[in-house]
C-alpha cells in the first residue's frame, strides 16, 4: 500500500489567516492543518487506490512478461528433461529397464539444468523489490506460527496421496528407487536440498515479486502456488495438494519478508515425504 | 487532466475494454470446450480402454502367449480409473476456465494471468503425459496463447487507466 504525494489543492487564507486545503474526498475548504475533513472525515492524504507498491509501470509490466516467458521456458526444459528419463532412450532405446542410481544420475542433471535455468532467469527479470522485512521479533514469531502450518500441509498431503492410492485405488509414483541407503545422499540433494533451493527462488522470489507488482498479495500469492504446482507436471494428479503447498509458502514469504523461512519449510516437507515414502516402500 | 485527453483515454479504455470481452469468449470457450470433450472421453472411457487392452491381447496370443483373465480384470479397472480421473481433472480444469471467463471484468489482471499460466501448465502437463498432444492443434494453442498474451497486456493498460482515472477524480469508461 502506498501513499499518494501530499494533496496540492489551492491554498486559501480564511478570514483568520489559517491556511486552508481542498478536501480530496468532498472537495470542501478546510484548514490544512486539521488532521481529518470536518464535513466527510477523510484523512489529509488519501491512500492509493491500487493495492500493489509503487512501481513504475513499465518496470511491472516488463518484468511480469519476463516472467511468463522464463516461466514458458522452465516448463520447456521440464517437459523435456522428464520425458528423456521416462523414455528410457538413453539406456539404449529401453533395452533394459533403468536403475536407481542412473535414475538417480538423469534426474541430478535435469537439476542441474534448471539451476541454470532458473538463475538466468532471475538475473533476466530484474525483479523489483517489493517484500518488506518486519522487525526481528515479528520475524520470529512468524517463524514459530509457520511450524504448525507445515504441520497441517504434510497432513493435507498424507491425506490426500492416501486418498488417492487406498480410496481412488491409483498408485501414482514409482518410490521403490529412493530405497537404496547408498543413494540416499544424492536423493536428499534431489529431493529435498535442490527444489527447496531453486523452486523457492523461482516462485516464491521472482514470481511473487513480479506478481505483487501487478496485483494484490493475495493474488500473487495465488498465481504463483498455482505456477509452482503447474511446474510439477510428473504427478499430475498431485498438482492439487501441491498449489495448497505453495499457498503456503507463498504467505510464508510474505510474512518473514525474507526467502530463508520458505526455503526451510520447503525443505523439511520434502524431507518428510522422502522419509515416509521410504518406509512406507 | 484536460476533456481532450479524458477523451482520448476514454476511447483507449473503450478499446480495452473490447479485448477484455474477447478475452472472455476465449476463456468461456476454452472452458466450455474441455467441459464437453472431457464428458464425452469419461462417457467412452470404459469402451475405450477396454478396446486398447483387446488389441493388446490379440497381439500377444498371436505371439502364444496366454493372457491371465484376473490380472487383466485388474489392470483394465485401474486403467479406466486413472482415465476417469484425468479427465474428471480436465474437466474441472475447464470449470475453472469458464468461471474465470464470468469474473474476467472483475479481476481482469490476476484472471488473465491465471488463465495464461493454467492454459500453457495444462498443455505441459499433457504433452508429458502423451507427447503428440503438443503438435495436436498446435497453430490453435498458439493463436489463444497469443490472444491471452494480448487480453494480458489489456488487461494491465485498463486497471492502470482505471486507478488512475479514479485518482484523479475522472470516472473510468
Amino acid at each position: 500500500m502506498c501513499l499518494e504525494p501530499p494533496p496540492t489543492g489551492p491554498l486559501e487564507l480564511s478570514d483568520d489567516d489559517a491556511p486552508m486545503r481542498e478536501c480530496w474526498r468532498c472537495g470542501k475548504q478546510v484548514v490544512a492543518s486539521v488532521e481529518k475533513c470536518p464535513f466527510c472525515a477523510a484523512g489529509s492524504t488519501r491512500r492509493a487506490i491500487v493495492s500493489g507498491p509503487q512501481i513504475a509501470a513499465t518496470t511491472a509490466d516488463s518484468a511480469l512478461m519476463r516472467l511468463l516467458a522464463a516461466y514458458v521456458i522452465f516448463l520447456a526444459v521440464s517437459v523435456a528433461g522428464m520425458l528423456f528419463i521416462r523414455t528410457d532412450s538413453w539406456l539404449g532405446a529401453g533395452r533394459r529397464e533403468a536403475k536407481p542410481s542412473e535414475i538417480l544420475v538423469a534426474t541430478l542433471v535435469l537439476e542441474a539444468i534448471d539451476v541454470v535455468v532458473v538463475l538466468v532467469a532471475i538475473a533476466w527479470i530484474r525483479v523489483p523489490s517489493t517484500v518488506q522485512r518486519p522487525r526481528f521479533g515479528k520475524r520470529v514469531a512468524v517463524w514459530v506460527a509457520f511450524l504448525p502450518v507445515l504441520a497441517a500441509l504434510l497432513a493435507f498431503n498424507i491425506v490426500y496421496h492416501w486418498i488417492l492410492r487406498d480410496i481412488a485405488q491409483i498408485d501414482m509414483i514409482e518410490t521403490n528407487f529412493t530405497k537404496d541407503a547408498r543413494l540416499l545422499p544424492g536423493w536428499i540433494v534431489a529431493i529435498c536440498v535442490q527444489p527447496a533451493v531453486i523452486e523457492e527462488l523461482f516462485f516464491r522470489y521472482a514470481a511473487l515479486g513480479a506478481l505483487r507488482t501487478v496485483t494484490g498479495v493475495h493474488a500473487a500469492v495465488i498465481l504463483s502456488a498455482v505456477m509452482f504446482g503447474m511446474i510439477h507436471l510428473a504427478v499430475p494428479l498431485s498438482i492439487p495438494m501441491l498449489i495448497v503447498l505453495g499457498i503456503g509458502l507463498g504467505y510464508a514469504r510474505i510474512a518473514s519478508g525474507g526467502m530463508v523461512l520458505p526455503m526451510v519449510l520447503h525443505f523439511l516437507h520434502n524431507a518428510a515425504i522422502l522419509v515416509l515414502e521410504r518406509a512406507l516402500s | 487532466m484536460s476533456s481532450g485527453m479524458s477523451g482520448l483515454g476514454s476511447l483507449a479504455q473503450s478499446a480495452r475494454q473490447k479485448q477484455l470481452k474477447s478475452a472472455r469468449g476465449i476463456l468461456l470457450g476454452i472452458g466450455i470446450l474441455t467441459v464437453l470433450a472431457n464428458l464425452v472421453y469419461m462417457a467412452l472411457a470404459e469402451s475405450q480402454v477396454k478396446a486398447e487392452l483387446d488389441k493388446e491381447v490379440q497381439q500377444l496370443s498371436q505371439k502364444g502367449m496366454a493372457v491371465d483373465r484376473a490380472k487383466l480384470a485388474k489392470i483394465q479397472n485401474d486403467a479406466v480409473t486413472m482415465t476417469l480421473m484425468i479427465n474428471g481433472v480436465t474437466c474441472g480444469l475447464g470449470v475453472v476456465f469458464i468461471l474465470f471467463g464470468i469474473f474476467v471484468n472483475k479481476y481482469p489482471v490476476p484472471i488473465t494471468i491465471a488463465g495464461l499460466v493454467l492454459y500453457i501448465g495444462a498443455a505441459a502437463v499433457f504433452a508429458f503425459i502423451n507427447p503428440e498432444s503438443l503438435i495436436q492443434g498446435i497453430i490453435i494453442k498458439v493463436i489463444i496463447v497469443a490472444a491471452l498474451v494480448k487480453s494480458l497486456q489489456a488487461a494491465l493498460a485498463y486497471e492502470r487507466e482505471k486507478s488512475t482515472a479514479a485518482f484523479d477524480g475522472v470516472p473510468a469508461a
